[in-house]
C-alpha cells in the first residue's frame, strides 16, 4: 500500500474531491499550518487531499533588481511570498504541503483542467512536492460531481500535460516582461523628467485594446450629425388607423420628402399584394465563457468579471461544468438524459424538462467553438442544497434555460409585408408572427419575439391616408464599448484569453484610462495611446499580439516551442524599448504636461465663485494643513470666498448638483464605508449633517 | 518643440490644430456640403454651426471647432 497526495486549487474543491474519492467511513477533516486538508482511503491506500489558493509560486527577477535598471530579462519562478509582502498564508500552506510530500510517494493532480490549473499543479509538484512533477498523474473532470470524480480519478493521465503548462510559463513570462518592462519605462521617463513618481502602465494586450477604446472615442468627438427626413403616414384600414412606412426609410434632401408629402396627402392607395416569408429560427450554442459574459451582461447587467466569479462559485457547488472554457460543444458523454431527469426535480423546469424527454432525439445544437480541455458550460443536474443568493441564482437559472434551449426544435417565424401603391410611390405595413415556438419556450425569458398581427384586409382595396407629415431626424455617432461588447471584441481580434480579458479591463479602469460603463477614454488615455503610437506603435497594433497569442496557441496544441517565442518576444521588446529610452526625456515631459492637467481638473469646481465669479479649487492650507474649497480670485480680486470639506478620506468632484442650491457635490470616500455626498454650500449655510462633523470653514 | 493647437491651448491667432481638432474641422467642412445638399443650399455656414451646436450627437471635438469658429469669425474655407 501506498501514500497519496493529492493536489487541488482550491480547498472547496479538495472537499468534493475527497468526499468522491473516500472508500472508508468518513473523511478525517484536518489541518495543518493552517492549511485544510482531508484524510482519505482509496482503493490504493492512503491519500491526502490539499489544495492551494491560487498562485503559490510566480515569476520574477532572477537576481536583485532595482527598478531603475529596466529592463529585465532574466526571470525564475519563485515563491510568491518571497516577491510579494503579506502572503504569509502561502508560506505556512507551502510548509504544510512539503511534509505530506515527505511521507508520499504517489503525486496527483487535481487543479482546473486548463493552462493556470495546470501551472498552479506543476508549480507545486515542482517546487515543494520534490520535483514531482516528471512523475505526477493527472486527473481532469469538468464538474466536481461524484460520478466524474471518480471516473477521474480511476483513468487519471499517466502525465502532466506540458502542452499546457509550457504555454501556461511562456504567457506569464511574456506578460511580465512586457507589463513591467513597458510599464516602468513610461512611469521612469515622467520621474526623470519632473522628479515626481505616477504609476503608468501598458502591455502587450492592455495597448491594443485601450486603441479600440480611443478609435471610438476619437469617432464620437468628432462626429456631425447628419439631417435625412423620414415620412409617416397613418392609414385606415377596416376602420382601424395604422402606421405605414415609405418605400425609402430615410430621404436625404427635405425636398424630396416634402414632394412625397405633397402627392400623397389626402389620397387614398391601394393594396397591391402581400408578401409572406417563413424564417426558422435556430436554438443558441450551448454557452462558452464569452458568450455567457455577453449573455449575463445583456440580461443583469453583470460586468464581465462578476460573471466569470459567480460562475466559478456555481462549479465549486458542483452545480455547474467548469465555466473558464471557449467550446460551444456539448459531448453526449456527459449524459444529457440523467440531467434533464435531474433538473424536473425543480419545479420550475419540469415542463421543459418533461417535454425535451419525449423528443425522440437529444442532441444540442452545437457552435462552431471547441476546447480542448473543457465541454461548453452546462448544469450537472446537482440541486442547490441551501437558497442561492440572488445574483447566483439569476445566473443559475439562465445557464439551465440555455441549456434546454439547446435541445429544443427550430422556431419558425412568419413574416408579413403589405405593399399600399399611390400613384409613383410606395407604403408597406409590416407584420410578423410566431409560428412555432421551439427552443424559445424554453428559454424564455432571455428570448422574447414580439409578434405584429395585421388587419384583415383584401387586395385592391382603398387605404385612406388620414395624416401624412415628414419628421427631420439625424444621424447617430457610432456607440460606446461596454465591458461586454468590449470583451468580444477582444476575443474576435484574439488578444488575450477567455480568462484575462475581464482583468484587463479591470486594470483600465484602475489606471483611470476608462470610466464609466459605456466606456469613455479619458485624456490621459489619449497621451498614453498618442506616445506609444507616436514611439512605439507596434506595441499599440494588434498584429503583433496576436502574432504572439497564436504562437502561444500553438505551443498549447503541441506544436510549437516556448523558447522559440520567448526570444521573439525578448527581440521586439528590445527594439520597442529602445525606442522609449531614446526619447525619454521628450515622453516625460507630455506624459507630465497631461497628469498636471489632469490633477489640475481634478480639483477645479465646475462652478464659478458666488462672489467674484473667479474659477474655484479644493485647496489645501499651508498652515492649518486643513482642505477646503477656495477662491482663485482671492490675491487679485481680494476674494475671501471660502467653503467648508471633510478632512478625512478621498475627495471626488461630481458631475451632480444639489437640488437645493445648485452647487457641485462632493463625493468623500472613506476605506470600507459607503462614499458620502455632500454638498459645501448648503452646509456652511446650516444643515450639519453627521458625517461632515470634523469638518473647519 | 510641440505643435500648438488654436483650440486646446486658446491661441487666436495662428489657425493650427492638434490631430483631434483637425479631423473635426475636416469633418466639419464635409458635413457642411451635406446639410447644403440635404437643404438645397437654403443655409449659410453661421445657421449650420448654430444648428449642429444645437444638436444632442454632436461630438465635443466639434462643438469646440463651430465655438471657435463663431467666436472668431474664422470661415472655414480659410487655410490653415
Ligand atoms: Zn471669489
Ligand atoms: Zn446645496
Ligand atoms: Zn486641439
Amino acid at each position: 500500500m501506498s501514500n497519496t497526495l493529492i493536489i487541488c486549487e482550491k480547498p472547496s474543491a479538495a472537499q468534493h474531491i475527497a468526499e468522491a474519492l473516500n472508500s472508508s467511513k468518513e473523511v478525517k477533516k484536518g489541518i495543518k499550518y493552517g492549511m485544510p486538508y482531508f484524510r482519505i482511503t482509496t482503493k490504493d491506500g492512503d491519500a491526502i487531499v490539499c489544495s492551494a489558493i491560487g498562485h503559490f509560486y510566480q515569476i520574477a527577477p532572477k537576481y536583485r533588481y532595482n527598478r531603475r535598471n529596466y529592463p529585465i530579462y532574466d526571470l525564475a519562478w519563485k515563491p510568491k511570498y518571497l516577491v510579494e509582502r503579506g502572503k504569509d498564508r502561502q508560506k505556512k500552506w507551502i510548509k504544510a504541503i512539503k511534509e505530506f510530500a515527505d511521507s508520499s510517494d504517489i503525486f496527483i493532480d487535481a487543479c482546473d483542467y486548463d493552462i493556470e490549473g495546470s501551472l498552479i499543479g506543476y508549480s507545486i509538484l515542482k517546487y515543494a512536492c520534490k520535483n514531482s512533477d516528471k512523475r505526477a498523474r493527472r486527473m481532469k473532470y469538468s464538474t466536481l460531481t461524484k460520478k466524474e470524480l471518480s471516473e477521474s480519478y480511476e483513468n487519471s493521465n499517466p502525465t502532466l500535460n506540458f502542452f499546457l503548462i509550457n504555454a501556461g510559463i511562456c504567457r506569464h513570462e511574456l506578460d511580465w516582461m512586457y507589463g513591467i518592462n513597458l510599464s516602468v519605462a513610461l512611469t521612469e521617463s515622467v520621474r526623470k523628467y519632473s522628479k515626481k513618481y505616477f504609476t503608468l502602465s501598458t502591455g502587450r494586450v492592455q495597448g491594443p485594446t485601450l486603441k479600440f477604446i480611443i478609435n471610438r472615442e476619437k469617432e464620437i468627438l468628432t462626429f456631425v450629425p447628419l439631417p435625412y427626413w423620414i415620412i409617416k403616414v397613418l392609414a385606415e384600414i377596416n376602420g382601424e388607423v395604422f402606421e405605414l412606412e415609405y418605400e425609402v426609410d430615410k430621404l436625404k434632401t427635405k425636398s424630396s420628402a416634402d414632394e412625397v408629402v405633397k402627392q400623397s396627402r389626402g389620397q387614398t392607395g391601394r393594396i397591391e399584394n402581400l408578401d409572406q416569408k417563413n424564417f426558422h429560427l435556430y436554438p443558441p450554442t450551448p454557452f462558452d465563457i464569452t458568450s455567457l459574459q455577453i449573455e449575463a451582461y445583456k440580461h443583469f447587467r453583470f460586468s464581465p468579471r462578476q460573471t466569470l466569479n459567480i460562475s466559478q462559485r456555481l462549479y465549486l457547488n458542483a452545480l455547474i461544468s467548469y465555466p473558464r472554457t471557449s467550446s460551444q460543444k456539448l459531448p453526449a458523454s456527459i449524459g444529457f438524459s440523467a440531467i434533464l431527469n435531474k433538473l424536473s426535480e425543480m419545479l420550475e423546469y419540469r415542463n421543459h424538462t418533461k417535454k425535451i424527454l419525449s423528443l425522440n432525439k437529444l442532441s444540442p445544437y452545437e457552435g462552431k467553438k471547441s476546447d480542448p480541455a473543457h465541454p461548453a458550460i452546462y448544469p450537472t443536474g446537482v440541486i442547490p442544497s441551501k437558497k442561492l443568493e440572488i445574483k447566483d441564482k439569476k445566473l443559475f437559472d439562465l445557464i439551465i434555460r440555455r441549456f434546454l434551449a439547446t435541445f429544443g426544435e427550430n422556431g419558425l417565424k412568419q413574416s408579413n409585408k403589405i405593399s399600399i401603391k399611390e400613384a409613383d410611390n410606395t407604403f408597406y405595413l409590416r407584420g410578423s408572427r410566431i409560428l412555432k415556438k421551439g427552443w424559445i419556450e424554453y428559454y424564455e425569458p432571455y428570448a422574447k419575439f414580439e409578434e405584429n398581427l395585421l388587419p384583415i384586409f383584401s387586395v385592391g382595396e382603398g387605404v385612406k391616408f388620414v395624416r401624412v407629415k415628414i419628421e427631420e431626424r439625424y444621424t447617430k455617432p457610432p456607440v460606446r464599448y461596454n465591458p461586454s461588447s468590449m470583451v468580444k471584441l477582444m476575443e474576435g481580434e484574439r488578444i488575450g484569453t477567455k480568462t484575462t480579458r475581464a482583468d484587463i479591463l479591470d486594470i483600465l479602469y484602475r489606471r483611470e484610462y476608462v470610466k464609466e460603463d459605456r466606456i469613455i477614454a479619458t485624456p490621459l488615455a489619449f497621451k498614453i495611446n498618442e506616445i506609444l503610437t507616436k514611439y512605439c506603435p507596434s506595441i499599440t497594433e494588434v498584429s503583433f499580439t496576436r502574432e504572439l497569442e497564436d504562437m502561444m496557441s500553438n505551443i498549447e496544441l503541441g506544436e510549437g516551442k516556448k523558447e522559440v517565442v520567448i526570444i521573439r518576444a525578448i527581440e521586439k521588446l528590445k527594439e520597442i524599448l529602445g525606442n522609449l529610452h531614446e526619447k525619454e526625456i521628450e515622453i516625460g515631459e507630455e506624459l507630465f504636461d497631461v497628469i498636471g492637467k489632469i490633477k489640475l481638473a481634478n480639483i477645479t469646481l465646475n462652478k464659478r465663485c458666488p462672489q467674484c465669479n473667479s474659477v474655484l479649487y479644493i485647496i489645501r492650507s499651508k498652515k492649518t494643513k486643513k482642505r477646503f474649497i477656495g477662491c482663485s480670485g482671492n490675491k487679485e480680486k481680494k476674494c475671501n470666498f471660502s467653503l467648508p470639506l471633510p478632512q478625512k478620506g478621498t475627495l471626488k468632484l461630481l458631475d451632480r448638483y444639489c437640488k437645493k442650491c445648485g452647487f457641485q457635490l462632493i463625493q468623500t470616500k472613506i476605506r470600507g464605508r459607503k462614499p458620502m455626498i455632500a454638498c459645501s454650500n448648503c452646509f456652511i449655510n446650516k444643515e450639519r449633517k453627521l458625517a461632515v462633523k470634523q469638518t473647519t470653514a | 518643440m510641440k505643435k500648438k493647437c488654436a483650440i486646446c491651448d486658446g491661441l487666436d491667432k495662428e489657425f493650427n490644430l492638434c490631430e483631434i481638432h483637425l479631423k473635426a474641422y475636416e469633418n466639419l467642412n464635409v458635413g457642411y456640403e451635406d446639410w447644403v445638399k440635404a437643404l438645397n443650399n437654403e443655409l449659410s455656414m453661421n445657421e449650420y454651426l448654430n444648428k449642429i451646436l444645437n444638436l444632442q450627437d454632436t461630438g465635443n471635438a466639434i462643438r469646440e471647432v463651430a465655438t471657435y469658429l463663431l467666436e472668431n469669425n474664422t470661415s472655414l474655407t480659410q487655410n490653415e
